[in-house]
């Protein structure tokens, strides 16, 4: 406090100095008293900082709060004898268990230790001062449609949706890093410690067990997407077109936010192989730092390969050709001949039908810049993704993205609309919006939606991570002809 | 059972006079730890053994008659604290009973209990019941430095 600029500016006066100094050795002499006559008491450290290990809204099983623990207390989790005043308090059964911990570390996806607390019915925690909603809801800013789940348990077991595979992960990480995790681990610690994680921080990293990761310099995602040549913009807030994630506040460059690509890419990376039991094979790879479009080469769009279109959809001002100008509706083509498929001809040769495949949305609309890098958490719910709207929700998709909720998508007969495509349309346009497209050879405006060159379908079965052997027509087009990555 | 009786002991209740206690990370039954055995014995590792303690961590209770380890956060806990003692291999060949030579010394019932009576829950050294956390884990943390 001393050395605080502003109070050097005023200090220059000698006399006022001097009492700041006697000040300060007075303070450093009843420090020092205070250590001599009380040399045991706690410093607040990395435990007591922790959300469990707070003292106002820490952890608190009901049966040891009964006892006398003070929230916090270690007790309520750690039983030194496996037994207190010679009976076991609440939950009862079974063997001492690894770490004194009070039940099993983990026995399955429904039977995790720290489901006894996290779990909305039986609950062995007193009350939470906050409730463990999902991503969408504390740092979406969707408060309207995430109340549920509003819990761990709930989030990790959905009814029908999609999850982080609690045995997959432990099998990965004790194989991976079997120095730090074994068969009696539990699998939430592959990205939480319980006894550093905080609320705004919750994750540590598997490979960096023992500090909490994002709340230091360096560890943001304006700081990943600055040293992979990109830039990072934070998607809106729910409800809102001028406040911003993950803290409703106007920072859009994710100084604010931490760098979960590094954190998620301990595990999901280029080349580490992990099977998921969901889906019945190995997850794609994922290298969100690689700016090679090359077929072969790992990586994303999404990630650091700088995007091929410009945001109004098209490339330099050209749009993307899709086949043929026929003569719909009739008359279009202002009675050209048309070829044996029905397409129009000008001076005998076919005309490119210029396709408008959608623009960005704002923010990124309007920010524009050359390589969005965008967060896991943009997209992803860390924990799990409950269905909603008679639509199950795959690979841990939020719900809501880009401040906007995505409801099953309104199709029809013929017009086939997935909830993945809704999805999408968080940031992407794509039959959801037109425009006009001048064709010169007939002299005729066309009007195109942001749609798709081809089949419509599941956005997903072409667009996922890592995807660069798809034979589609931007492949080709962002390739000079080649494969490649393309999303 | 074997140790070093200090005679200042519980007088001034300071780490410069203490008794020291035998301890032993092999069977030896004449540590103070293996006494309290004789009626808690599945609160002692060597009378638990690995179906009620175990044999290394993770633990399944709280281990008593093994060593301090020497690594990470036990590593910082070198100025003995009297509200965790430990006990020595060797109690005769004690120069500064101010010390904790962490992976030699030992952990035992009285690092936390004291064996006659305590003004707190469970003979306890400190007040684990205390409505202040920082006190309630202030006996905890004297080993367990990282969880302060």
């Amino acid at each position: 406090m001393l050395k605080d600029k502003r109070f050097y500016k005023k200090s220059q006066n000698f006399t006022l100095g001097f009492k700041l100094s006697a000040l300060n050795s007075l303070l450093l002499a009843l420090c020092f008293f205070c250590w001599i006559f009380y040399p045991n008491n706690a410093s607040s450290g990395p435990y007591l900082n922790s959300a469990h290990g707070n003292s106002v809204y820490g952890v608190n099983r009901d049966a040891t709060a009964t006892i006398g623990y003070t929230k916090g207390h270690c007790g309520h989790c750690h039983e030194q004898h496996a037994s207190i005043e010679g009976s076991e308090p609440v939950p009862v059964g079974g063997d001492a268990s690894f770490y004194a911990l009070f039940s099993d570390n983990f026995i399955s996806q429904t039977q995790d230790f720290c489901f006894y607390c996290h779990k909305e019915l039986g609950s062995l925690q007193v009350s939470f001062d906050r409730t463990n909603y999902n991503y969408s809801y504390w740092f979406g800013g969707d408060t309207v449609n995430h109340t549920s789940p509003s819990n761990i348990y709930d989030a990790f077991n959905p009814v029908a949706g999609s999850a982080h595979n609690l045995q997959d992960i432990l099998n990965f990480v004790k194989t991976q890093w079997p120095g730090t995790f074994k068969d009696e681990s539990n699998p939430c610690n592959a990205c939480h410690n319980p006894h550093l994680s905080t609320r705004s921080f919750p994750v540590v990293r598997p490979t960096d067990r023992n500090n909490i990761w994002g709340d230091s310099a360096g560890e943001h995602m304006s700081d990943f997407a600055a040293a992979h040549g990109g830039q990072y913009q934070a998607p809106y807030w729910y409800g809102s077109t001028n406040t911003y994630e993950p803290d409703n506040s106007t920072i859009t460059d994710g100084s604010n936010l931490p760098d979960y690509v590094n954190f998620c890419s301990d595990c999901h990376n280029a080349t580490n192989v992990i099977w998921s039991t969901t889906l019945g094979r190995n997850l794609s790879y994922i290298d969100w730092t690689s700016p090679s479009r090359t077929h072969g080469v790992p990586g994303d769009f999404h990630g650091s390969i700088t995007r091929c279109f410009d945001i109004d959809g098209t490339s330099g001002g050209q749009w993307r050709p899709c086949g043929c100008i026929y003569d719909i509706p009739a008359g279009f083509c202002r009675g050209a001949p048309l070829d044996a498929k029905g397409c129009c001809l000008y001076n005998g040769l076919t005309v490119p039908d210029p396709r408008w495949w959608g623009d960005i949305k704002p923010p990124y609309e309007t920010a524009n810049y050359p390589n969005f890098i965008l967060n896991c958490t943009d997209c992803h719910e860390p924990h799990g993704a409950v269905h909603g709207n008679g639509t199950t929700i795959p690979y841990l998709l939020r719900k809501t993205v880009n401040g906007h909720y995505n409801k099953q998508c309104a199709g029809g007969a013929g017009n086939p609309c997935s909830w993945e495509e809704e999805f999408c349309r968080s940031c992407h346009h794509h039959r959801n919006s037109t425009e006009q497209i001048y064709i010169p050879e007939f002299d005729q405006w066309k009007t195109a939606n942001g749609g798709h060159c081809g089949n419509f379908g599941n956005c997903l079965n072409c667009h996922f991570h890592n995807a660069d052997n798809q034979p589609c027509y931007s492949c080709s087009y962002c390739n000079a002809g080649g494969r490649g990555h393309q999303f | 059972m074997k140790g070093k009786e200090e005679s200042d002991w519980e007088y001034n209740n300071v780490n410069t006079s203490h008794n020291e206690y035998q301890g032993s990370t092999s069977s030896a039954t004449n540590t103070i730890s293996s006494l309290c055995g004789e009626c808690h014995g599945k609160f002692h590792t060597l009378i638990g053994g690995a179906s009620e303690v175990g044999t290394a961590s993770p633990w399944f209770r709280h281990p008593t008659d093994i060593a301090l380890k020497s690594t990470g956060e036990y590593a910082d806990y070198t100025f003995y604290d009297m509200l965790a003692p430990v006990a020595r291999l060797n109690p005769d060949s004690v120069i500064n009973p101010t010390v904790v030579a962490p992976g030699t010394d030992i952990i035992i019932c009285f690092s936390c209990h004291r064996a006659h009576a305590s003004p707190y829950y469970k003979m306890m050294r400190r007040d684990c019941k205390s409505s202040t956390l920082s006190t309630a884990l202030s006996g905890c943390n004297v080993c367990h430095t990282s969880k302060q």
